[in-house]
């Protein structure tokens, strides 16, 4: 594997997709996780020659992204996103109407987008280390000791945040769907 | 009933437990039903989670950080420096400006811009009026003088 710009846009190429959606799922909107994803690329250039390459690129990447996400919490915590549910830009319309969608069956894709928009909702409202645990774990299907390397902690410590944000997760579905998604 | 189990129950839906522990996980089940409740609702949010929609990197983002990489280093993490055309040179000149500014006045050693000759002159006077010593001795006003003659008695002594 080499640092040259080459070489690294296979790089980019086999675990973009991965670190856009871990951005994504930490941040809970697309302009940040777009930011983030980027920075961790130039960072890991910028670095690559401390990169073992015995290791995994991707738990290396993610854990760089880790940091950059902790270093910028503020400025990544904030959402940039839109409630479906707010009024609608143009009068007698809906977001949904405004909005493009390519999905040949628009109900389902309605459902499906609301369904994500709740766990998303449901993600942000756990702390930052449960969340990172129980995203690499359930969305990005890596084991505690690699999670450990990431997050810069030992597998105990692993164990104990994913169970307790699986634990906080299972709530903050509970008190949502009891509420509803406007609230 | 022991619930210490109840802690190891994400675990070892995981697959992460060692073998006594998921010995002691297995024994414990069958006879408690909160751990039971407790094991359907972390499955449920594991389930929901593998389930989600996957985010794709958008296609446009791929070759900003291409472009990002191939850039020369203070443009990766100085992008603004890319960014102008007019305020990067004008910053520049004045930085320059500034330089020599910084430059010039380090190495003008005129000591009549450096030394304030009020407060020489008035302990010029001051000593002239309380020494009592011959007008020969008087040293002069500006302390470079006094300097050099101090120095020239110091080697005829």
């Amino acid at each position: 594997m080499s640092r040259s710009p080459e070489g690294f846009s296979e790089l980019i190429r086999k675990c973009g997709e991965k670190a856009f959606n871990l951005a994504f799922r930490l941040s809970g909107n697309e302009p940040d996780a777009r930011d983030l994803v980027q920075e961790a690329f130039v960072r890991a250039y910028a670095h690559f020659e401390t990169y073992d390459e015995t290791r995994p690129f991707e738990t290396w990447l993610f854990r760089i992204l880790h940091n950059v996400y902790l270093d910028g919490v503020r400025r990544f915590s904030h959402s940039r996103t839109v409630s479906l549910d707010a009024p609608a830009p143009v009068e007698d319309s809906t977001w949904e109407e405004i909005i493009p969608s390519d999905d040949p069956e628009p109900a389902a894709g309605m459902m499906r987008r609301e369904a994500d928009g709740l766990l998303q909702k449901a993600l942000g409202l756990i702390p930052l280390h449960y969340r990172t645990a129980v995203v690499l774990c359930d969305m990005e299907g890596m084991s505690y000791e690699e999670i450990g390397k990431i997050m810069s902690c030992p597998v105990g410590t692993v164990r104990s945040r994913i169970h307790q944000g699986r634990q906080l997760l299972r709530q903050a579905f509970e008190n949502l769907e009891r509420g509803g998604l406007a609230q | 009933m022991n619930h210490d189990e109840q802690a190891l129950l994400s675990a070892w839906i995981d697959g992460e437990l060692s073998q006594d522990e998921r010995a002691r996980v297995e024994a414990h089940l069958p006879g408690c039903a909160s751990c039971r409740g407790d094991l359907d609702g972390l499955r449920f949010v594991k389930t929901r989670l593998a389930r989600a929609d996957r985010r794709a990197m958008p296609p446009d983002l791929i070759a900003g950080i291409e472009a990002a990489v191939a850039r020369p280093w203070h443009l990766r993490w100085f992008p603004v420096l890319g960014r102008s055309t007019v305020l990067v040179p004008a910053g520049m000149v004045a930085a320059a400006g500034l330089i020599v500014g910084l430059w010039l006045g380090m190495t003008n050693n005129d000591p009549d811009q450096f030394v304030p000759l009020e407060p020489l002159l008035a302990a010029h006077a001051r000593y002239e009026a309380e020494a009592l010593l011959p007008e020969d001795t008087m040293v002069a006003a500006r302390y470079s003088y006094h300097l050099a003659n101090a120095d020239g008695e110091d080697q005829q002594q």
